[in-house]
């Protein structure tokens, strides 16, 4: 299937879903009319907008055709070579030669116009919507139907290197903003027949197609209705980015850990879709969904899978020892500091108590200016445009680094706990899994500085609560850990070697007893 | 409404947290870290405490380490805590016993009974039960506490170092004194160190590690053990790590004195402690094992052949045996405590008869044969077998 085929199937979803035909009388059986009349009423229709095309071709006496189309959205060069040349050039003269018992009209449609993927519509208001996706509608008067030729072209980005997953060893492409191209992408990874792709359109006003990617029969048939079900339910006026559409896949939109897994990769979702997730792309966004997400999805970087599994095993658990150093470290220092001084080496506890000497604040409150200004600093560096980033950089590490230490206003052990705590939880590759647990020491700081370490303790069990109740479409969110499957937990704290690897790492699911059905059919729309 | 309540439920868990008055929130810059503690008995019945406090502000960068980085203070007290209270009121921050890692005890107060401060020192949460405490021999605490020592920050962690050099770990003092405290029968010791001159013409002074401390059952300080006979002790109750034995070589010409002797390094220590019923009267076996190297021999054996080196051994087993039977003999006749574990030993194998023994203890203890068996291995030479110097020279006494 390609993905025109895909593009023809999510139009006459669209007029399902959205049922343009009967709300509109202005767009409905018109077609009959002649071409003037149906150039006044597009004119009309749409506020006579300057990138809208009308253009004539004369093929014989009194056989005009009038083409429509909206520049930037359609590639002018097909558009020429496909549609206008035929028509204009050899159009006449063929014209004469053939006997047309039908018409100028369905001769044209059946004969003279290359193009693959071209349907009928019969009303104003298909006509309209395929000229805003990219169609180019040839009306012949008098006919009851018009041809829209699927030739989209509009500018876009080409296929460059992710920007927010970089991989060192790993293939480089990221997906761009076109839906085709993402599905294009996946596609040419998972030469499989049951790759499935069905489309839909989320947006009142921007009419957004989304895609949903699954392999059929691998995919939980459960969460590929739930899926379904919760995409359905959106109401939003637009949708501009994939995120848009994560706040309501999530099971818990207020809890702090992405139940949503996204990527910009193509090889992760191709590896995600084997596994049995499901893949949710939105046209206009590099970014692509993956649901179910667990845990320890956050952890996982694409390079894990391309590098050797001893040294990926090092670096997961480098990587998990720095998630609880960018949570606790800070909190830790604190309690011990304030309400835990026996706990501390003495040597370590006197310098700390050299450091601190004569700085105003109590640490409390220095590890709260400084972790708010760090998360400034990297706020102000993400915003900055380039070349004013090294500034910030000049000024976070030096004025608030040194500067403030030695002007005696914070004291240094606090700027190197907090600076420590930063970098650490830059180490988790998906980035916004990285958010969580910087909101998460916010928290963790205060219960530390109110109760020290049984603060501590309190904020752990809270968070660790959270983490085992939270579901991601009726996965657990600690699975495999816990529940525990054992197999699976070969590609969790460790990456075993490939060989030992579970073929489809499937995640846990909630009702084991349920089988799945053998096909799918009923999921399928291709 | 959602809102609303989890609003409410926000501002009820801060109210918790806030109003419960659960604030022991301290900083750091209002702590004084007592490193180090000493009390005396004085003249009046009272006790004097002495504290060495860091001075964080000599601590911070630039200043160098030239600067004295502690504050001795003394305060007096009817008891511990009362003097402590006294001492804070002469200390701008809060005292804090969470990092004091020594104690000192005056010759005077050892000597008068520890029983009384023994019982802070369970009672106090704050105090650690890993530190170290000390009689300070012939000399008061307070003293000590003044003495510099220039290889370390802070002077009064000097002696525990040096301790733990000579084969004691650190931190293991005060749990075992305590623990042989409560027992019925045996008794505790604690390390002892001396104030020395540095050298014989050196006008300053520098602490000494001397050996152990024997309390009888009330706490009191009885007498001192030097410090082989402390090492020969711990081998007894199998907690030694390390000891240099040196001894005189059999052979070796008495014309010759201060020649002829040799240095084992151990490095492996076992002992047994065996109670045997013989004939309805009871004696003890004591079974001291011991490996090591030889890293010392002025004498004239060649450790050419295992016999040369049996008869080394031979030497050195006498002689520690001789040690060891003066050390039991003297904390038998001359102390009357039991510092070897003798009672668990007889307790372990003989529970029954223990029973009957345990109530007059003390008077079977120091009647009580004990036997000595010593079996020493040289299991190396060192990178020579003969020495250096040919026999012949050593017997001229040239060097």
């Amino acid at each position: 299937m390609s993905y025109r085929g895909f593009f023809n199937v999510f139009s006459h979803q669209k007029l399902r879903h959205r049922g343009l035909e009967p709300q509109n009388d202005d767009l409905s059986g018109v077609l009959d009319k002649n071409i003037d009349w149906i150039e006044e009423k597009v004119k009309s229709v749409s506020g006579n907008a300057a990138d809208i095309v009308f253009r004539r071709v004369e093929l014989a006496k009194n056989s005009q055709l009038l083409i429509i189309y909206v520049t930037g959205l359609v590639d002018t060069k097909t558009l020429n070579e496909t549609v206008l040349k035929p028509l204009v050039i050899d159009g006449p003269s063929a014209a004469r030669s053939r006997w047309m018992p039908n018409g100028v009209f369905e001769f044209v449609t059946k004969q003279l116009v290359p193009i693959a993927n071209v349907k009928n519509v019969n009303t104003l208001g298909g006509v309209i919507d395929g000229l805003l996706t990219g169609h180019v509608a040839i009306i012949g008067g008098g006919t009851r139907t018009a041809l829209l030729a699927e030739m989209a072209g509009w500018p876009v980005r080409p296929i460059e290197e992710s920007q927010s997953e970089p991989s060192v060893q790993g293939p480089h492409e990221a997906f761009n903003e076109t839906l085709r191209d993402t599905t294009a992408l996946i596609r040419r990874r998972l030469r499989d027949a049951r790759l499935r792709t069905e489309a839909m359109i989320i947006g009142e006003s921007s009419k957004t197609d989304v895609a949903i990617l699954y392999l059929s029969g691998v995919a939980e048939d459960s969460v590929l209705e739930e899926v379904h079900q919760r995409l359905k339910n959106i109401r939003l006026s637009s949708v501009f980015d994939a995120h848009y559409i994560e706040e309501f896949l999530e099971d818990s939109p207020l809890s702090p850990y992405p139940q949503v897994q996204n990527t910009e990769r193509p090889d992760v979702v191709a590896a995600a879709l084997l596994e049995g997730k499901i893949a949710i792309a939105v046209d206009g966004t590099p970014t692509v969904l993956l649901v179910p997400m667990t845990f320890w999805n956050g952890f996982q970087a694409p390079d894990d899978y391309y590098q050797r599994p001893v040294y990926v095993t090092l670096i997961r658990w480098v990587r998990f020892i720095m998630l609880n150093l960018s949570i606790f470290l800070t909190p830790v220092y604190v309690a011990l500091t304030s309400f835990h001084p026996q706990m501390l080496p003495t040597n370590l506890l006197i310098t700390f108590a050299a450091s601190h000497n004569g700085s105003p604040f109590p640490v409390v409150l220095e590890a709260f200016m400084m972790e708010i200004i760090f998360e400034g600093l990297r706020e102000a560096g993400v915003r900055l445009p380039k070349a004013v980033g090294s500034a910030v950089s000049i000024v976070g590490g030096l004025v608030v680094g040194q500067a403030a230490v030695e002007a005696g206003i914070v004291s240094a052990p606090t700027v190197i706990v907090v600076a420590m705590s930063g970098i650490a939880s830059f180490t988790i590759p998906r980035y916004n899994f990285g958010f969580s647990y910087r909101i998460l020491r916010f928290f963790v700081l205060l219960l530390a500085g109110t109760v020290g370490l049984y603060g501590i303790t309190l904020s752990f069990i809270v968070i660790l609560t959270h983490q085992l109740n939270l579901r991601s479409f009726g996965v657990p969110y600690m699975s495999p850990l816990s529940p525990r499957n054992p197999k699976q937990l070969l590609d969790v704290l460790i990456r075993a070697p490939r060989r030992y690897l579970p073929q489809r790492n499937r995640p846990h699911q909630d009702n084991p007893g349920a089988k799945r059905r053998p096909n799918s059919s009923g999921a399928d729309s291709t | 409404m959602k809102v609303l309540r989890f609003g409410s439920m926000t501002a009820l868990i801060a109210m918790s947290f806030l109003t419960t008055g659960c604030w022991d929130r301290i900083e750091l810059n209002n702590r004084a870290l007592v490193m180090a503690s000493g009390v005396d008995l004085k003249d009046d019945g009272d006790l004097l405490l002495t504290d060495q406090v860091i001075l964080p502000i000599n601590l911070s960068k630039g200043l160098g380490t030239m600067r004295q980085q502690f504050i001795t203070v003394s305060a007096p007290g009817h008891n511990i805590l009362d003097a402590a209270q006294n001492m804070q009121t002469k200390l701008s921050r809060k005292y804090f016993l969470g990092h004091r890692r020594i104690v000192f005890i005056g010759e005077k107060l050892a000597k008068h009974g520890l029983s009384g401060i023994m019982d802070e020192f369970t009672r106090n949460p704050d105090v650690r039960l890993r530190s170290d405490v000390f009689v300070v021999e012939n000399d008061t605490a307070e003293h000590a506490l003044h003495i510099r020592s220039p290889l370390e920050q802070y002077p009064a962690l000097a002696i525990m170092k040096s301790r733990k050099f000579v084969g004691g770990d650190i931190g293991t003092t005060l749990l075992p004194f305590l623990m042989a405290s409560v027992h019925p029968t045996s008794s505790p010791t604690l390390p002892v160190l001396k104030i020395v001159p540095e050298s014989p013409h050196s006008s300053k002074t520098t602490f000494q590690f001397m050996g152990r401390a024997v309390f009888n059952k009330q706490l009191k300080l009885v007498g001192y053990l030097d410090y082989s006979e402390a090492a020969y002790r711990f081998w007894i109750i199998n907690t030694l790590s390390t000891y240099q034995a040196t001894f005189k070589v059999n052979g070796a010409k008495e014309s010759s004195p201060g020649k002829g002797y040799a240095t084992i390094d151990f490095s492996k220590f076992h002992s047994r402690i065996n109670p045997v019923f013989e004939k309805g009267r009871l004696h003890y076996t004591v079974t001291l094992t011991g490996t090591g190297i030889l890293r010392e021999s002025e004498s004239n054996v060649k450790f050419a052949s295992p016999a040369e080196i049996h008869s080394v051994e031979r030497s050195a087993e006498k002689e520690i045996k001789g040690c060891v039977s003066d050390l039991i003999g003297k904390a038998q006749h001359q102390y009357h405590t039991d510092i070897f574990g003798f009672d668990l030993a007889l307790a372990k194998k003989y529970p029954r008869k223990w029973d009957t023994v345990q109530k007059h203890w003390k008077q079977v203890f120091s009647e009580v044969p004990v036997q000595v068996n010593t079996q020493i291995k040289i299991q190396v030479v060192g990178q020579t077998s003969e020495g250096v110097v040919s026999p012949k020279e050593t017997e001229r006494g040239q060097w």
